[in-house]
């Protein structure tokens, strides 16, 4: 892959974060954001925002909430295909 | 994540414990419920941000899927099929009610004091508490600008990591369009929490 330009970025950061890039656009990038401190930082941003958005909606369902599914799972016929 | 095999309990197949479920054994569809139950949940408080519609929102989702299972085929894996029906009884309840103010963080402080604010370490002083409460509201409120199309294919890309493939079944869309909703999204989020990331550069 030849030399990435700033505006190539953007369209290859979703499979960056997935880790989904191919070898060659990923060293591609790697290579650019090496030079290029705007493009850096986007590239961080975009690996980071991911762990801190999941780190603050990290919940499990409430223990009550199963036992009345539980429950109301018991009663409940279900349809016929 | 994947949406791929079991997880958890067994060696037995998401899809073989809905096709038991299918043919009427209860207790099948009750060992699928445990091992979705926190995804489920988890993916209805992302999509929702308040905890009691995600409690509302996760027990109709199984409820409508145990009334449903008999016209589950296996067309396509169980758990995305679940998905789709959480998916669309949040999307559902987010445009036909007034939306909930955000409560209190408080619900979620334990488990995120547990992997600290910014990555690994356990929060050790009243500051750093403060620090990751303050975190964690910012985090949700910039969730909660984001328009409930954008915020669901944040969630399901980027929380639930699914594949830009089963993310886009569930939402009904092509890859391409799940691909641009997702990147616009990070993008506001970048914008909104700007601060928070330079402080983690």
């Amino acid at each position: 892959m030849s030399e990435l330009r700033c505006d190539e970025c953007p369209a290859l950061l979703d499979d960056c974060a997935a880790g989904t890039l191919p070898d060659d656009a990923r060293r591609a990038l790697e290579a650019h954001v090496a030079s290029c401190e705007r493009c850096a930082r986007l590239v961080h941003d975009y690996l980071v925002l991911p762990a801190l958005v999941r780190r603050a909606t990290d919940v499990q369902m409430p223990y009550e909430i199963e036992l009345r599914l539980r429950r109301l799972l018991a009663g409940t016929r279900r349809r016929e295909p | 994540m994947t949406l791929a095999g079991p997880t958890t309990e067994s060696a037995t197949s998401d899809e073989a414990l809905a096709d038991d479920a299918r043919r009427g054994a209860r207790n099948a569809f009750v060992v699928l419920v445990a091992r979705y139950r926190d995804r489920i949940y988890r993916l209805a408080f992302r999509m929702s941000r308040n905890a009691s519609d995600a409690e509302e929102i996760a027990q109709d989702t199984f409820l409508h899927a145990h009334r449903a299972i008999g016209s589950f085929h296996g067309e396509s894996r169980f758990g995305t099929w679940l998905y789709r029906i959480a998916v669309n009884e949040a999307l559902m309840r987010q445009r036909s009610a007034r939306r909930r103010p955000l409560e209190s963080i408080d619900v979620l402080m334990p488990r995120f004091a547990d992997v600290g604010a910014t990555g690994g370490d356990q929060a050790e002083s009243a500051d750093e508490l403060v620090d990751a409460k303050r975190v964690i509201r910012r985090v949700r409120e910039a969730l909660d600008e984001l328009d409930a199309d954008h915020r669901a294919a944040l969630v399901l890309r980027d929380l639930e990591e699914l594949s830009a493939e089963d993310a886009a079944d569930i939402l009904g869309i092509s890859a391409e369009a799940l691909r641009q909703r997702a990147h616009r999204a990070r993008m506001k989020m970048r914008v909104m929490l700007a601060d928070i990331l330079a402080d983690r550069a």
